[in-house]
């Protein structure tokens, strides 16, 4: 948030402009927007023209911020641990099963092809970021022994795809977390 | 199991490189047209131009490569 201290006296949110002095709202989407999930559009002006209220801040309580941030980290972590299911929680149930199809695909192909699943403590800095990327997949990394039985083989090109496939799974999933989390908490439609 | 270039042999998968290269341009490309785009159609366009620019550049790098790979 910038607050703009020039004369006009407007202070943005995301996209939307303010004015700190009559509180109505010049832009055409609000930032925050769960903030605004229980106001009626009447409310909201009523609220919004009142003078003197201190602006949004003022309109919007603590708890509102602070249950929406909950819901963004519950989410966040719920779609890390199993791809696809923070957008279910936040009833997206399309990109849901793309994300779970997509991700899924991905680590098991990898394990099919006999990719290298990073342990916790490779002790080397390329082996620390192959598990971080792996650990993305939630808990597909816990899978990896029932599907890799006779564990990796990167000796040969196909098992080498497989780490590339892993890996990719592991990042557009923390993408997808990060996404979730924008959903969440109103910054993103 | 065996459909098109996928081989499912005791649990493990032989495929052709070039199938890797499909499989792998699908699934990203689903996944970043998710991402960025918040209509259905903009999602489709985005993932087949995401799709076909995987494959057209993997396989334009691969050519290029093919003089020293052997």
């Amino acid at each position: 948030m910038t607050v703009n201290e020039v004369p006009g006296k407007e202070a943005t949110f995301g996209e939307a402009r303010v004015n700190q002095e009559s509180g109505s709202q010049t832009g055409h989407r609000r930032d925050f927007g769960i903030l605004a999930g229980s106001e009626t559009p009447a409310e909201q002006t009523a609220a919004g023209h009142a003078p003197g209220d201190g602006g949004i801040a003022a309109r919007h309580s603590f708890g509102s911020v602070a249950g929406r941030s909950a819901l963004a980290l519950f989410a966040a972590i719920a779609g890390w641990l199993v791809p696809g299911l923070g957008y279910l929680l936040l009833g997206r149930w399309g990109r849901a099963l793309v994300f779970f199809a997509a991700v899924g695909g991905l680590v098991v192909t990898g394990y099919l092809l006999r990719g290298n699943v990073f342990p916790p403590h490779s002790g080397d800095p390329f082996g620390t970021l192959g598990f971080l990327a792996d650990a993305g997949t939630g808990v597909f990394y816990y899978f990896s022994r029932m599907f890799e039985a006779a564990g990796p083989d990167v000796s040969r090109a196909a098992g080498d795809y497989g780490t590339r496939f892993i890996a990719a799974a592991g990042v557009v999933n923390m993408l997808a977390v990060l996404d979730v989390v924008e959903i969440a908490t109103g910054r993103r439609s | 199991m065996y459909c098109g270039a996928l081989i499912v042999v005791n649990r493990a998968l032989r495929i052709s490189h070039f199938g890797a290269l499909l499989l792998f341009a699908l699934l990203v490309s689903l996944v970043l047209a998710c991402l960025t785009q918040r209509t259905s159609s903009g999602g489709v366009k985005y993932a087949l131009w995401s799709f076909a620019l995987f494959v057209l550049i993997g396989v334009g790098v691969a050519w290029l490569m093919y003089p020293v790979s052997r």
